[in-house]
């Protein structure tokens, strides 16, 4: 700003009107682009229903726009944090150049998202296995842990537990002792090298910080198991699939029972994956010679028997029963079971314990098989090992041998009877097929069958419909949106969806049998056998797509908020972040200029409770202005969302005396004081509302823990720091109403 | 299935490809698929095709050229273009030079499947 000062001929100060009047355009502007940031997100969201051809160039044009959109806004928003102190201001300087360093990192994220590279600076270097994410932890751990994770934590299916040492703790150790260049000459395929590196590897001396995490980690073990604990080691590749059967192949496994046994056998692992039946298995799959590898380390299971699940059979695909193969240490049994509840076992007949797998076990197998299935999409082998309870140690799809011609397909689904096309949105892609359930309320839950097609109104509740979710083969509604809770729902759980089909819960009726393909956004009625035969043989399932991948991981660094209901990024900022805390930056240094000015003749709020609230319009906030305004001449949206909390409190404090920065879709108020600061951003067009609210000294307070309960009902997350600051994005405008007025109920006791 | 329409999809990035096989089969197309250009244009010397999809952006021949290419052979096969880049020079070079439609990405198939259906509502009416 010093030029401008030039320019006006006030080296000083500028006068706090025209200051005032040159940040709110700058503000305005920032709110324009935080929109334009908004929408674009909201659209790559809709992508993800798969119903869009996209490809790597969509990609990286969408991480492009966002980045210029967010480094618009740090621009500005780093303008407006000069204030009135000089550019030389050390303090200003360092914050400056804070926010761009913020704003350079996130964006590296996109670099080796993009180009599908591990992530080398894991905080971690050692990550229970009962923590791993699939979006958090897929480029430090691998696809085939995230995935196993998944099936844990979303089916409800015990895998072994355990910890991961990410590919950051190779990177490091190779850094550590100086083996990097070695690798490289290794890489060139030269065989002396390539020895001379395994032989390296063998010796390397592991660094502390990897050792001491290990340590951490197997002793938090032992202490559950005693010392009858034994582990498993087993590596995975970056860019190894959990299709491919590479894993199963190079498997190196060594029992170890302490922390300097996981350390030699870490070694031992990774010496293992630069051996010659390795490095030509690795190039046989399309792998380079280099890797970067993670290790898991986990409980390793004696089991009462084991063996393999088939969930279609290989040889003849037509739908055939499930084949389970059961070993104990001296008998083998083929099962075969039906597809369907109870999955009656056809074979062996008269022999159901041979192998020690009794009916019940038998059905428990297959009932977990076809959620695998279901989850997947795809028929798959998997196996497992019987202890206690049944565990799943890995999965992977089976490979059928026979295709549908187009004649069969087209004509097959020609003989179905339509019931939409093209009506809804599409909110998760693939092919569902079952019973039709009218769900209206909670009770009609409770009888949920497997396998059907959850039919509603609309499915904004969230998290109500979680428990009844891995049961569900579809989901229709007459409401909703691709970017809703529900879809995100749909999505984590891999249930073909459609919403906003505006009649169906008028339409079908509980009983009926439908088809629903969603990647053509098109229901049938009736079961449609070939179409679901179709999407098994040509395997195209855009969630195992790399593009559509890369899509999620794109949209968790944007705006995490958007993608992911339950959990936030840890440790990593999504642009969305940089971008927001920037706008929040720049209003409360625009708040700073109006806050002490209250002589400023700003139009009061009329009110019955004696408040002095003052209003600043920043963006059509208001139609009206003079010395007093009524409610209803605002329009800002979270502002009188924030005041019908406020004027319907049962109690009010005796003194209160505020100002508000009001737009259109944005609201700033403050306390004279600055005991509180209430700043939320409400458009009616996205569902990636934000409100933030600082209290100062009030934590525990009844109305913040109902602020807090609120939250938690809707599965979302906040942050206490300071006093207490609630912490949310990604609001739906009635979620963020609710807020605001809980907040304003707050306010008007402090 | 002498009727079938025969649609060539020609794309470098193999997830459209993967993406529109299923979705024109499902529509009764028989459809054959490549993500390399000189691949395609051999097949397109072999087999005649009713209608070829193709990206304009690909590294040795653009789509531009599989257009000049296809029309050479058959003034009526039909041209449908999709592209990344789409601007209104690609688009009207495209459409200048003969091909039927023009589609930008990120599309959904249905988009396609329309296009197509005009250009197969096209086909049959000159018999």
């Amino acid at each position: 700003m010093d030029w401008w000062r030039n320019f006006l001929g006030r080296k000083d100060r500028l006068p706090p009107d025209l200051l005032f009047k040159l940040r709110s355009a700058r503000l305005r502007r920032m709110h324009r682009n935080y929109k334009k940031f908004l929408d674009l997100v909201r659209d790559a969201v809709e992508k993800q229903g798969g119903e869009f051809v996209i490809d790597r160039r969509y990609l990286s044009t969408l991480v492009e726009n966002a980045c210029a959109i967010a480094n618009e806004l740090v621009y500005d928003a780093n303008v407006m944090a000069v204030k009135g102190a000089s550019r030389s201001d050390e303090k200003a300087q360092r914050a400056r150049s804070q926010r761009y360093f913020q704003f350079d990192r996130t964006r590296a994220n996109f670099e080796w998202i993009l180009a599908w590279q591990p992530d080398l600076e894991s905080p971690a270097f050692a990550i229970p296995s009962a923590e791993v994410d699939e979006l958090e932890h897929y480029h430090q751990v691998g696809g085939i842990f995230t995935r196993m994770a998944k099936i844990r934590e979303l089916l409800g299916i015990s895998v072994p537990e355990g910890f991961v040492i990410p590919f950051a703790a190779f990177h490091f150790l190779l850094e550590y002792n100086g083996l990097i260049p070695l690798l490289e000459l290794a890489s060139s395929e030269s065989a002396i090298y390539l020895k001379q590196f395994q032989e390296r590897l063998r010796e390397v001396f592991v660094p502390y910080e990897i050792a001491s995490e290990i340590q951490g980690a197997v002793s938090l073990m032992a202490e559950k198991y005693g010392n009858s604990l034994q582990l498993i080691m087993s590596p995975v590749l970056f860019g190894e699939e959990c299709h491919s059967s590479y894993r199963e192949n190079c498997r190196n496994t060594s029992r170890v029972v302490t922390a300097q046994d996981v350390v030699a056998g870490y070694k031992e692992v990774l010496a293992e994956l630069y051996g010659d039946a390795a490095i030509r298995m690795r190039l046989s799959h399309g792998l380079g010679v280099r890797c970067d590898v993670a290790v898991a380390v986990s409980r390793m299971i004696v089991p009462r028997i084991k063996g393999k699940i088939y969930t279609s059979d290989p040889e003849f695909p037509q739908k055939g029963p499930i084949r389970i193969e059961a070993f104990t240490r001296d008998a083998r049994t083929v099962y075969e079971a039906s597809r369907s509840f109870p999955y009656d076992i056809i074979a062996p007949k008269g022999q159901n314990t041979v192998a020690g797998l009794s009916r019940e076990e038998v059905q428990s197998l297959c009932a977990r098989a076809l959620s695998i299935e279901r989850y997947f999409k795809s028929p798959q082998e998997i196996a497992f090992l019987w202890e206690k309870e049944p565990y799943v140690t890995h999965i992977r799809p089976l490979h059928l041998k026979e295709d549908v011609g187009t004649e069969a397909i087209a004509s097959a689904i020609a003989r179905y009877e339509i019931l939409y096309r093209d009506q809804g949105k599409v909110a998760s892609p693939g092919i569902g097929s079952g019973k039709v359930h009218l769900v209206e309320g909670q009770k009609d839950l409770l009888d949920f069958p497997d396998h059907g097609i959850l039919v509603s109104t609309h499915l904004d509740a969230g998290d109500r419909w979680v428990a009844v979710l891995p049961k569900v083969a579809g989901i229709l509604a007459d409401e909703g949106k691709p970017t809703g809770i529900a879809a995100s729902l749909a999505r984590e759980f891999h249930i073909p969806a459609i919403v906003g089909l505006t009649d169906v819960t008028r339409r079908l009726l509980s009983g009926d049998m439908v088809t629903i393909d969603a990647g053509e956004n098109t229901v049938y009625r009736g079961i449609v056998e070939e179409l679901l035969d179709y999407q098994v043989r040509e395997r195209f399932n855009p969630e195992d797509e790399m593009e559509y991948y890369l899509l999620r991981f794109v949209l968790h660094r944007l705006s995490s908020g958007s993608l992911e209901w339950r959990k936030k990024v840890r440790g990593k900022e999504s642009l969305d972040d940089v971008a927001r805390r920037s706008l929040h930056e720049a209003v409360c240094n625009l708040a700073e200029i109006v806050i002490p000015s209250w002589f400023m003749p700003c139009p009061c709020l009329k009110n019955d409770f004696g408040y002095r609230l003052y209003l600043k319009d920043i963006g059509r906030g208001m139609t009206s202005g003079g010395k007093m305004v009524d409610i209803d001449s605002i329009t800002s949206r979270p502002f009188k969302a924030l005041w019908s909390g406020i004027s319907g409190a049962p109690l009010h404090s005796p003194k209160f005396s505020a100002m508000a920065l009001v737009a259109k879709q944005y609201c700033h108020l403050a306390r004279k004081g600055a005991r509180y600061i209430v700043d939320a951003y409400q458009c009616e067009e996205t569902d990636s509302n934000y409100v933030y609210a600082y209290f100062k000294d009030s934590r525990n307070s009844q109305d913040l823990l109902d602020i807090e309960n609120t939250l938690g009902r809707y599965g979302k997350t906040f942050r206490t720091a300071g006093g207490f600051a609630v912490y949310r994005y990604a609001l739906s405008c009635p979620e963020a109403d609710e807020l605001l007025a809980m907040i304003g109920r707050a306010l008007a006791n402090q | 299935m002498s009727e079938e329409l025969q649609v060539l999809v020609l794309d470098d990035e193999p997830i459209v490809c993967k993406r529109l096989k299923p979705a024109l089969e499902k529509s009764g197309y028989a459809v054959e698929i490549f993500e390399d250009a000189a691949q395609a244009l051999k097949r397109i010397d072999e087999k005649q095709f009713d209608i070829v999809v193709t990206d304009v952006r690909m590294e040795e021949i653009d789509g531009i050229q599989v257009l000049e290419h296809v029309l050479a052979k058959s003034k009526d096969a039909k041209v449908i273009i999709i592209t990344g880049y789409a601007t209104v020079e690609v688009a009207r070079e495209a459409l200048a030079k003969g091909a039927f439609d023009f589609i930008a990405k990120p599309f959904k198939p249905n988009e396609l499947r329309s296009a197509i259906a005009k250009a197969a509502k096209e086909i049959k009416a000159r018999g």
